[in-house]
This record gives structure tokens, C-alpha cells and sequence, in this order.
């Protein structure tokens, strides 16, 4: 009877986990990503004045925007995900019905980033604009989440402590060059491989079980190299008006997948199987209009399709076979605005709006602005942004693991705070 | 050389961000200029006219003039591009700034240039140069009637000869009084022309304040040019909720309960839940002053995406016009003709005014204005929007418009059938203005069920006239009259919006209710609309004449019951304003009977329609969604009572504004009243402090029962302009309001328990606080940042950059924003905003189901909240563009 109930238990768990998960971001991961603190600072605009090895990651065709013959670039990336879950209590005081927090997570996760550009300058090579290699976080899956489960009596006593916690990330290392089609006009080529694992721990630890700990292990090991590819034209109109345009094409991720439960006296064992993740074609247009004034003032406009509609998701397991097809596809609108002043101190501001792969009645809108100082051979540039969503999603750990039944308030209300902070050094070697 | 200089010094450690560096070559170069040859002080002396003719105007220059100029063509190029980028050159030593531009080249080319003005293209780019700031504030804003900001934005850059104008247009102008339109109309009369500013201003009884705003609309001259054409594009986006309506109608726990958990799929019952932002887009162009076209799109927050069907395509559903103007058939003036959306507004706006937003005190002078007559509608108004053709015809002093709309109506149908010639029928029973415009509302199961839903349910055909005669130039006699036909039957009920459960919690000012216009003597066929099943008359009568400093208005309609005269519910509003250099004296009364439900009525009234009815107590009706036939009605209240409203400069330092209104509601007989008055004392020009107190109340002799009320707020502001427009301000507010506690604030202590047994000894006073602080900063003339920081607890108002917010925080709350408006060019200009409002936590709560029904403590352990907290982000960006 006892093994009945925890091969039920376990059941239970592995079935919802599949629900179990951060509703933004796993399993395809955190999707706002950015190349460097100017692009952040932009809310991902910019792409077309973007001189350093950064258009890699956006229109490979803007390597040719830079004037040195050799640069690097580092990056360091922040990200902070608070996170609050709870439910609708009454609120005696205001009299209206309100959210009651039960869980609030506050994590940052920090990465690294960067490359190179060379620009040759031999008559041999009139056409080649540059060549520039670099790395990138493609799909940031790190997660960290904990919330208590209390009594609903005087004293509110610890029930369980419940845990996920996510790891891995997968880089792209990107190969790039960027060729001039005539004096206006740049054609621009990118290739990368994906390399990464991903881990992902959900415990929970019941307080009265003498520490009694049930949960399990998700390991997700890549099995092959995606490939990303992009390219993108560049031209400039005339000396105010740039427009340009890139492509990255679909991608797959395979993985080798394992789920390991943990627990006391358990006898359940491993589920293993394989499962595949695919990512659709984006394309995106820009413009961009510089002024003529004091500040050199530049507006960007990017406008970008995602064809998710067209990906599937699916785990093949001893437990069963699960699959996903109807995502929706998505678009987002990149609006920033880059003042300099005094020739040196860049200003930027930026509005980025986008719907949401698992539906797309959900959107989302990032706020950001970032300063900088340049110099002859150095440029510095430091960027934030912040993005918060307010959504319902069903409990990431279901009340009837615990024997009860909350029956009144299935679905939680979350809250997520994104802020996302980016240091950038570019540095000019000759 | 200068690199090597520069290289000197930052050797040295004396360089930052490199100034230093100009302020050490600015000092060279002045010495330099000392020990200069006698050839180089020459050129110190006044240019002789030869010299200009050889010397190339840099900021105005080609680039092939500035490659000719001895200098490498990298030079030139960095030259060209420098005034391409920056902006023209303002001193001939910035060239100086430019990278490789050494000190013997820079004395080698600057015999050979000069620095002139850049010379705008147009006299349009010039007007946005000199108006920026006006239209940064417009832009933004909607003002109390959005065509008003249009027809602003318009006049500006596109100024109507002052000796053509007329006194209508006049008077649609910011800041001109009826006393100072006419003012300007009589003068012109007595002189013939005016010539010029200096000639406007001698105007009598035309006040300086009047002068001032006059002068930005209008030209002097004739338009000499070929017509061309010119436009507005506003872009803007955002997700402030106002007063929290539409944050409440998708985060509510009703919302939530509808949702079903099944949010991977498309919800299906005309809710869609989603966070879509409000987004509002406007376009408006025109073709010399004959030809207006117009776009408007406005989607609002969390509202699903509403399309037209056009067979082909499924289009975003919008608003459009196209509109002539200034044009003659005959003997005939037709002054506008417009088709497509329009809007109208005669009179005192007693009769016809059909804009869907309520202004409080909508007075018709000052910041409280409405648009006088005929143009097309950009305005967000969605459910009285006019839509069909309209017409402004003039012949000699007498004019007339003609107008004729056919369009949907949002309503609440009954759930009771009738049947009408041997049909189902759902009568209307309240027409409603929505927030959001769901298919149906939200948690009314039964309508849903029902397919009764709630948008575009009943079909209006309108058409009317108003006909005027100017007795004299600036005094007008004219009546108007509108018929709107219905395709369904005008039933209210209020038993069938109300739950029925509270039904016994009506009150004497639901008579405003019962009052609602329908019923049989509603019933009626239409000559030219077969379908037609009811009908609304409205008719009325309205002047306005001006003798020197007096104007004289009014308007008197009646809604038609049959009884011309003689019984039918009538609606009237008389105003007198006098007006000097220095002072100005408003006063207004208004009598409306209870039962004139004019659903165009937009006239002087403190309160919407309906206030404190059982519509604004929406946890008590069918949906509480349905409490928007409160929170949006843009009908006036039925009241009787006067207003005043004066305001007195004693001297360059004092002026007073007092505003008093004492009124009582026709509904319940509550007698109220409100006394606004501001000290504004500027010691010195930069240093302005404001004093502002309101006290206001309902039935304060009556405490003991629900109908009192009593507030009282203080407002202090301390606003100092430092250099270059920059301004840093101090913001305090204190306020108290006391009133009857009503059972829904005060559940029984123990759960469960009934309502009856709530403890209703005593008032309640509810306190309120602010403190803050603002600042604006204006970079140069292309960049401004503006920001507030401020603490508040309580009810609490306040105008953030281009938004107007109203919030409330039992608790308290650290509220900060911050924007930036950057004009990227003459033409463009965009602003970003970021708000946060922080509520301080509690930890106090009784943990409840969507229902309000405690959670049992049952065998089942549930989640427990801990806190209860509140926290806002909300961004806003707004793009213009002027063509």
C-alpha cells in the first residue's frame, strides 16, 4: 500500500510537473536577450548603428558600421526575476480583495559575453567590411524558486518546503563577416553552434515527515550541435535615413532526457527518453532616422516575426510520449532613442513590446536607458531595464500533493518583475 | 598638433571627459591670436560686402562649396558631416572641436567662411521652432475636449488671417474669452483691418491674457502660397489604468474565477483575457484650408482587438473623416462639409454634445471649454461617436448645420422577451459607455448564456439641425433639434441590473433611475427607417451676445413627451461673465428636471448621472462590471444650483481664484456645495507659491445620516524656475474627508455573520496625505527630463508630466516617475515615462475565496499569505510627428 501511494505520489508530481514550470521561460527559455549594454539600453533597437561585435547577434551586415581595424568587446550581463505567487484574500482594510503573496523569489543570475571584430584594410579585400567571431547567451534557463506550505490554523505551522531550481544555459559561438554590395548598401553572414546542458532540481521537503524529502532530477544533455544561422542587408538611404533587415533561420535542440526521483525509502525509477525543441524563423525590419542637432539625436524602429506556430515541442519518455504544437506566433516592437552628449557621453532610452509564444494574449513591454562614456580607444557602456507581468497560471505544486484541496483558488496570480542590468567594455586595439 | 597637445595634458592628469582640453586650446588660441600678424586682426573688423560675397555660409553650405575651401576632402567631409549630425555651427571656433582641425588650418579657412543661422526651410518648421513647447503640452494632451487640442495643434502651425476670421472660430481658441472674441470682432469692424500685434492689442476690452493666446493662432497677412500638405501623427502607448476601472475589470478575482484556469486557450466568451496596452493613434492631415482628413484608432487597455469586417479583410476598427471646408455653392457659404466621423457641439451642450468623456464643471470658459460646432472626430469618444455626414452652411448672418449619423450602440438588454410583431424581442434597457468593450459582461452568467450581449447591440439613426441668426456680429439667437431612432425598444428596469437579492438596498436618489427616458411613450416607427422601434426628441433654444465686457449665454431644451412647453422634462443653463485687465467674474445656473435623460447632454454639472444610484454601488448589480452605467456616464447629473467662479490679480505678486458652487440634486433633494480658493503669491519672478483649499459637502446638516459628507483638502506648492527653463518644485497635500459608514466597509467581526449586525455608530474619517517633490530639466532645446518622488496616504490627485493621476492608498505609498521628452528633429519628437508606485505591506488579512466567502479551515491545509502588497509599473511612450 505504501509503495502504491508513492508510485501515485510520484505519479501525481511528474504529471504536474510537466505544468510545473515557469510559464515564461522554460523549456525554451528566457527570451530577452542582448548582445551588450547599448542594444539593452535601446530595448534591443539599435541594430543598424551597432558597430562592435554585437551585430552578430542581431544584423551581422552592421559589423561594417565600425571604423577600427581591431576591437573587442566584454560583456557582463545581470538578471534579476522577482518572482511572487499568491492568491485573491480579502483585505479588511480596504475592503477589496486582494493578492496575497505566499511565495516571493528574488534571484539575480549573472553571465558573460563578447568577441572580437577585425576590419582588413588591404585593397585585396575592398568588399569585406569584416569579420568578427563572438559568444552569446542564446537561451538563459536559470530559475530559482522556493515556497513554504503552511497550516491554515493559528500559528500557521510548516507543512513542506518546496524547491526548483534551474540550471544551464546554452552559448552560441557565432562566426560573422559583413561585405559591402556598393558604397550604401552591406550584406551581412552569420553562423553559430549551440553548446550547453540544462539541470532542473524540484524537491519537496515535508517538515513533519522528519525532514522526509520527494522530488526529482531533470537532466536535459544536448545530443546534437544546432546550428544558428542569420543574415541581413544594411543600407543607408542617405546620410539621416538607414534601413536594413535580418533573417535567423529555424533551429532544433535535441536532448538526451533523464528524470531521477528523489526520495526517502523510494523505489521508483529513472525515466529517461529524448526529447526535441525547435525554434522558428524571425525576421525582423529596421529603420533609422538620425537627426541633425546638438545631440545627435538617432531614432530607431525595429519591428520583429517569430513563426512559433510552426514549432513543436515534444518529450518521448518510458512514462508516455508528450507533445506541443500550438504555440502562437509572435512579434515585438523595438522603439530607442540614443542622445550623445558633448561627443562622448552617449544617452538611451528604449520601449520594447512584445506578445508571448504561449499565448499571445499575453505580451510584454521592457523599459530601459543606459549611459556610457566613449574615448579614442575604449568605450564603456551601462544599461538597465526593467519589465513586469502579471498573470494567472495553475500552482507549481499543486495543493492535492499535500492532501489538500484548494479547490476555491486553482490558479495562482504571479507577478514577475524582470530587471536586467548589462556592463559593456569596447576596447580598440589598433 | 592638437592631438599631441591633448595627449600632453592627459599625460598630465589635468583631462576630463576633455574639456579641459577646449578651455586649454581656447586659452591658446587667444594668445595665439595676440601674437598674431596684422593680417589676422584685420579680419577681426566688420566683413565688407565682397568679403561675405567669397565666404562660404557654412551651415548653409553644400558640400561641394565646403570641399572647395583649401582643406583635405577628409576635412571637408568631417566638416559636412558635423553640421550634418549636430547641427549648425553657433561661433566659428567649434570648428575647432573638430577632430584633426589644427590651429594653422583652422586660421588658413576662417578668412574664407561665416557662421549664419541655418535658415529653416519653411514658415511652417519655423512656427514648430517657435511653438515647440506649446506643442510638447498639447501633443500630450486631450484637454477637457479633444477636438479643442486638434483644432489648437492645427491653428498653430497653420495661423487664420486675423481680418478673416470669425467669431465662432475665435472663441474656439485657448485661452480667448467670449468678451475678448468679440472684442477682436469689433475692432476690426471699427477700423477696418488690423495691422498688426501692436494693432490687436489696442483692441478695447480685449484682456492681455486674451491677446497673449490670440496671437499664436493668427496671421496678419493673407496666405500668399500654394496650398499645401501638412499633418499631425500621434503614436502613443501605455498601461496606466485611470482610477483603476480597467486594472479592476481583468485582474479581479471575477476575472479569475471566469478564466477557468484554462489559459493555453482562446477564451470564447467574449472576455478575452489579455494585457494588451492602451494604444491610441491619431492622424490628421490637410490640404491648404479646404481639405481635412483624418485616422483615429484607440484600443483600450486589456480590451480585445475589435475588427471591421470589410469582406475581404479583417481591419483593427477605426474612426475616419474627410472633411471640406471654406467652399461656396452659390449664393450659399458652405463652410464645412464633413463625412465619415464627426463631432458636434452647440449651445451650453444642453441639446447636443457628443463626446463619450465627462468634464466636471464643464463651464465653457477657461481650461473648461467645449468645441463649438462642426469637425471631424479624432477623439477616443466610441459609443456616441457620429457617424455619416455633416454639413455648416452659411448664408449672410444666418447659418445652419445639418447632420445625419447611423451607428451602433453599446447597451445592456433586458433579459425579459417581449414580443413585437410576432417576434422575441430584448428591449435596451440602459445605453452604457465601456471601458473595456468585451462581447459580454463579464460575470453576468445568465445574458452570456442568453446571447444577449452587450456591445453594438442596438442600432441609432440620428439626424437633427441647428439654425442660427447673428443679430449682431458677436450675438447669436439659435435653436436645435436632434431625433435619434432606436431598432429596439427602450425598456429600463432596474430590476433587471440589479441583483435581485438587493433589491431592497435602493435609495431616494435612485429616482434618477426610474427617471430613465423609455418605456411606451418611446414606442414609435421613423418615416425613413423601417426597422425603427423607439425614438428620442430633444429640441432646445440657446443665445449668446456680448456688449463690451459682458457676455450673456444660454440654452434651454426639452426632451419630447408630448407636452411642448408644458410638462415635457426640460434642461436649462443661463451664464453671465464680466471681464477686466485684471479680474474676471463667472456665474452659471443650471435647472435640469429629473426625467431629461439626454444621452447628448454634456452641460454644467458637478457629478455624472447617476451618482450615488445604485449604479455606483456595483457590488450590488447583476455584474459589477455594470457599475460603469456610473463610472463612465458622461451625462450631467440632475441638479439645480449656482456657480461662481472669479478670479482677481491684485497685483504682480497676489492673485486669488475662488470658485464656489451650491447646488442641490433633483434626485434625493441632497443639498451640496463646494468652495475652492488659491492663493497664488510670487515674491520674486522666479518664486511662485501656491495655496489651494478646498471644502466641499453633502447634507451637513444631516450627519446621522448616509448622505453626509464633508471634505476638507489643503494643496501647498512651492515652484522655483531656475535658469534655462528648469524647474524644481515642493508638492504637500492634506486632506480629510468625513462621512456615514455604509455596511460594505465594515463586515461583522466574525465571519458569517449578517451584515445587519454591522457596527454603524459614528463617522468615519478617512485621512490624506502627499508630500513630493518635482523637478524638470531642460538639457537644451531638444531635450527635457522631468521627474516626481513623492509619499502619499489616502486619496490622492495629481498631473504627472502629460497624465493626469488620481490614486488612493489606505496604507500609503512611495510613488516616482520619471520621463524624457526628446525632440529628435523639428518634426519628430518623442517620450518615454516610467512610473512606480509602491503600497507599503500589511500583514493583517482574512483569507477569503473569490466569492468572499471565508476558506473553511477544513481537513485541508492551504497556502497562507503572508503579506498583502501592491506594487505598480506602469511605462507610457508617445511619438509625434508634424508634416
Amino acid at each position: 500500500m505504501k509503495l502504491f501511494f508513492r508510485a501515485c505520489f510520484l505519479g501525481l508530481w511528474f504529471a504536474t510537473g510537466l505544468l510545473a514550470q515557469n510559464f515564461l521561460s522554460y523549456p525554451n527559455g528566457e527570451y530577452w536577450r542582448f548582445p551588450n549594454a547599448r542594444s539593452l539600453a535601446l530595448a534591443g533597437a539599435g541594430s543598424l548603428s551597432m558597430e562592435g561585435v554585437g551585430a552578430l547577434f542581431y544584423n551581422p551586415a552592421a559589423l561594417a558600421n565600425g571604423r577600427r581595424m581591431l576591437e573587442g568587446e566584454v560583456s557582463l550581463l545581470g538578471r534579476k526575476l522577482e518572482e511572487r505567487r499568491g492568491f485573491p484574500v480579502f483585505n479588511r482594510i480596504d475592503d477589496v480583495i486582494q493578492n496575497g503573496v505566499y511565495a516571493i523569489n528574488n534571484n539575480w543570475f549573472g553571465n558573460l559575453q563578447g568577441g572580437v571584430v577585425y576590419r582588413p584594410r588591404g585593397a585585396g579585400f575592398r568588399w569585406l567590411q569584416a569579420i568578427a567571431l563572438g559568444r552569446f547567451v542564446q537561451l538563459d534557463q536559470d530559475y530559482d524558486y522556493e515556497e513554504e506550505v503552511r497550516e491554515n490554523i493559528f500559528g500557521d505551522s510548516l507543512v513542506a518546503f518546496n524547491r526548483i531550481v534551474q540550471d544551464g544555459q546554452l552559448s552560441r559561438y557565432s562566426l560573422g563577416i559583413s561585405m559591402a554590395l556598393n558604397k550604401h548598401v552591406f550584406l551581412g553572414l552569420q553562423l553559430g553552434f549551440l553548446s550547453g546542458d540544462l539541470t532542473r532540481d524540484s524537491t519537496i521537503a515535508f517538515a513533519r515527515r522528519s525532514g522526509e524529502v520527494t522530488g526529482g532530477r531533470e537532466v536535459h544533455q544536448l545530443d546534437n550541435t544546432p546550428l544558428v544561422a542569420s543574415f541581413g542587408v544594411l543600407a543607408h538611404v542617405n546620410s539621416r535615413l538607414a534601413v536594413g533587415s535580418f533573417f535567423r533561420l529555424p533551429y532544433s535542440l535535441r536532448y538526451n532526457y533523464s528524470f531521477t526521483p528523489v526520495c526517502s525509502d523510494c523505489q521508483a525509477t529513472d525515466v529517461v527518453g529524448r526529447e526535441t525543441l525547435e525554434y522558428p524563423l524571425e525576421w525582423t525590419v529596421s529603420a533609422e532616422y538620425q537627426a541633425r542637432q546638438a545631440l545627435q539625436a538617432r531614432l530607431s524602429v525595429e519591428f520583429n516575426y517569430q513563426w512559433w506556430s510552426n514549432v513543436t515541442w515534444q518529450r518521448q519518455t518510458d512514462a508516455g510520449q508528450f507533445k506541443r504544437n500550438h504555440y502562437d506566433d509572435v512579434f515585438s516592437v523595438r522603439v530607442g532613442v540614443e542622445h550623445i552628449f558633448y561627443n562622448r557621453i552617449p544617452f538611451q532610452v528604449g520601449l520594447q513590446y512584445r506578445s508571448f509564444f504561449q499565448r499571445k494574449q499575453t505580451t510584454r513591454t521592457l523599459v530601459t536607458a543606459g549611459t556610457g562614456f566613449m574615448n579614442r580607444w575604449w568605450r564603456v557602456d551601462v544599461a538597465g531595464g526593467v519589465s513586469r507581468l502579471d498573470y494567472r497560471f495553475p500552482d507549481l505544486f499543486p495543493d492535492t500533493l499535500f492532501g489538500g484541496n484548494r479547490n476555491n483558488s486553482p490558479i495562482d496570480t504571479v507577478q514577475e518583475t524582470y530587471v536586467f542590468g548589462l556592463a559593456t567594455v569596447r576596447f580598440f586595439i589598433k | 598638433m592638437r592631438r599631441d597637445v591633448n595627449r600632453k595634458i592627459t599625460s598630465t592628469g589635468n583631462l576630463i571627459f576633455g574639456r579641459m582640453g577646449w578651455m586649454v586650446w581656447w586659452c591658446c588660441l587667444v594668445i595665439c591670436s595676440g601674437s598674431l600678424p596684422a593680417q589676422s586682426r584685420v579680419q577681426q573688423s566688420p566683413p565688407s560686402a565682397d568679403s561675405l560675397r567669397i565666404q562660404v555660409d557654412l551651415n548653409n553650405a553644400r558640400f561641394e562649396d565646403i570641399a572647395r575651401l583649401p582643406i583635405p576632402q577628409e576635412m571637408a567631409e568631417r566638416i559636412y558631416e558635423r553640421i550634418d549630425r549636430q547641427g549648425p555651427f553657433t561661433s566659428v571656433y567649434q570648428l575647432l572641436d573638430i577632430s584633426g582641425m589644427d590651429v594653422k588650418l583652422f586660421l588658413k579657412i576662417k578668412p574664407l567662411v561665416r557662421i549664419e543661422p541655418y535658415v529653416p526651410r519653411s514658415e511652417r518648421e519655423q512656427r514648430i521652432e517657435n511653438l515647440y513647447f506649446r506643442l510638447e503640452r498639447w501633443e500630450g494632451n486631450e484637454g477637457t475636449n479633444q477636438a479643442l487640442i486638434d483644432a489648437w495643434l492645427e491653428q498653430a502651425l497653420e495661423p487664420v488671417p486675423i481680418n478673416q476670421i470669425r467669431f465662432d472660430q475665435l472663441l474656439n481658441l485657448q485661452g480667448v474669452s467670449p468678451v475678448d472674441a468679440a472684442a477682436i470682432i469689433n475692432y476690426r469692424r471699427q477700423v477696418g483691418r488690423i495691422s498688426g500685434l501692436r494693432d490687436l492689442r489696442s483692441a478695447p476690452y480685449l484682456s492681455y491674457f486674451g491677446y497673449r493666446n490670440t496671437r499664436n493662432f493668427i496671421r496678419f497677412e493673407p496666405v500668399q502660397r500654394a496650398p499645401e500638405f501638412h499633418g499631425h501623427l500621434l503614436v502613443r502607448m501605455h498601461n496606466t489604468p485611470f482610477f483603476t476601472e480597467e486594472e479592476d475589470a481583468t485582474t479581479s478575482a471575477e476575472a479569475a474565477q471566469l478564466l477557468g484556469g484554462q489559459l493555453s486557450q482562446p477564451f470564447s466568451l467574449g472576455i478575452s483575457n489579455n494585457n494588451y496596452p492602451d494604444v491610441y493613434t491619431r492622424f490628421m492631415g490637410s490640404y491648404g484650408n479646404g481639405i481635412k482628413v483624418g485616422y483615429s484608432y484607440w484600443h483600450a487597455l486589456n480590451e480585445p482587438v475589435l475588427r471591421s469586417d470589410l469582406g475581404f479583410a479583417r481591419l483593427p476598427r477605426a474612426k475616419f473623416y474627410l472633411g471640406f471646408e471654406n467652399r461656396r455653392l452659390g449664393p450659399v457659404e458652405v463652410r464645412k462639409l464633413y463625412l465619415g466621423n464627426y463631432a458636434l457641439a452647440f449651445g451650453e451642450g444642453v441639446v447636443m454634445e457628443n463626446t463619450d468623456f465627462f468634464i466636471p464643471r464643464k463651464s465653457g470658459i477657461g481650461f473648461r471649454k467645449r468645441f463649438l460646432g462642426l469637425t471631424g472626430d479624432n477623439s477616443r469618444t466610441r459609443q456616441y461617436k457620429l457617424t455619416g455626414a455633416a454639413a455648416e452652411l452659411a448664408f449672410g448672418p444666418a447659418h445652419l448645420f445639418l447632420f445625419g449619423s447611423f451607428d451602433k450602440r453599446d447597451a445592456i438588454l433586458n433579459t425579459t422577451p417581449v414580443v413585437i410583431h410576432g417576434k422575441t424581442h430584448f428591449p435596451v434597457n440602459q445605453l452604457i459607455v465601456l471601458d473595456q468593450r468585451f462581447l459580454f459582461a463579464p460575470a453576468d452568467d445568465f445574458r452570456r448564456q442568453a446571447g444577449l450581449p452587450w456591445r453594438d447591440v442596438v442600432k441609432e439613426l440620428t439626424y437633427g439641425f441647428h439654425a442660427a441668426y447673428d443679430v449682431r456680429p458677436t450675438s447669436q439667437i439659435g435653436i436645435t433639434y436632434y431625433e435619434s431612432a432606436y431598432n429596439r425598444l427602450l425598456r429600463p428596469n432596474v430590476e433587471e441590473i440589479v441583483d435581485p437579492g438587493n433589491l431592497n438596498q435602493l435609495i431616494r436618489a435612485d429616482n434618477e433611475v426610474f427617471n430613465t427616458y423609455g418605456g411606451p411613450i418611446s414606442d414609435g416607427e421613423n418615416p425613413i427607417w423601417g426597422d425603427a422601434l423607439s425614438f428620442r426628441r430633444v429640441y432646445g433654444i440657446n443665445f449668446r451676445t456680448v456688449h463690451q465686457n459682458v457676455a450673456l449665454q444660454g440654452e434651454y431644451a426639452e426632451l419630447d413627451k408630448g407636452a411642448f412647453l408644458n410638462g415635457n422634462p426640460h434642461a436649462l443653463v443661463l451664464n453671465a461673465y464680466i471681464q477686466y485687465n485684471s479680474f474676471f467674474l463667472f456665474g452659471l445656473y443650471r435647472d435640469y428636471s429629473l426625467e431629461f435623460d439626454n444621452p447628448y447632454q454634456r452641460s454644467f454639472s458637478n457629478y455624472r448621472r447617476f451618482k450615488r444610484t445604485v449604479f455606483e454601488r456595483f457590488f450590488l448589480l447583476q455584474s459589477p462590471f455594470y457599475g460603469q452605467l456610473y463610472s463612465n456616464n458622461p451625462q450631467p447629473q440632475s441638479e439645480r444650483g449656482f456657480y461662481f467662479f472669479t478670479r482677481y490679480q491684485v497685483n504682480r505678486k497676489f492673485v486669488l481664484t475662488l470658485e464656489n458652487d451650491n447646488w442641490r440634486r433633483v434626485a434625493d433633494d441632497a443639498t451640496q456645495f463646494r468652495l475652492v480658493g488659491t492663493l497664488n503669491y510670487r515674491p520674486i519672478f522666479p518664486l511662485q507659491i501656491v495655496l489651494r483649499q478646498k471644502y466641499q459637502g453633502r447634507e451637513k446638516e444631516n450627519r446621522l445620516t448616509t448622505e453626509y459628507f464633508e471634505s476638507l483638502e489643503f494643496r501647498g506648492t512651492i515652484r522655483a524656475r531656475l535658469s534655462r527653463f528648469d524647474e524644481l518644485s515642493l508638492l504637500y497635500m492634506n486632506s480629510v474627508t468625513k462621512f456615514r459608514p455604509r455596511p460594505r466597509l465594515y463586515y461583522p467581526l466574525t465571519p458569517g455573520d449578517s451584515l445587519d449586525t454591522a457596527n454603524l455608530a459614528g463617522n468615519v474619517t478617512a485621512p490624506g496625505e502627499a508630500l513630493g517633490g518635482s523637478f524638470t530639466h531642460n538639457f537644451n532645446p531638444w531635450l527635457k527630463m522631468r521627474g516626481f518622488l513623492g509619499f502619499y496616504r489616502g486619496f490622492f490627485w495629481n498631473f504627472e508630466d502629460t497624465q493626469f493621476a488620481v490614486v488612493d492608498s489606505e496604507r500609503g505609498a512611495l510613488r516616482w516617475w520619471v520621463s524624457l521628452y526628446s525632440r529628435l528633429s523639428n518634426q519628430v519628437s518623442v517620450r518615454f515615462k516610467y512610473t512606480r508606485d509602491v503600497a507599503f505591506p500589511i500583514n493583517y488579512f482574512h483569507a477569503r475565496d473569490t466569492n468572499n466567502v471565508p476558506i473553511p479551515p477544513h481537513d485541508g491545509r492551504y497556502y497562507q499569505a503572508r503579506l498583502v502588497q501592491r506594487t505598480q509599473d506602469y511605462y507610457y511612450f508617445e511619438m509625434n510627428v508634424h508634416f
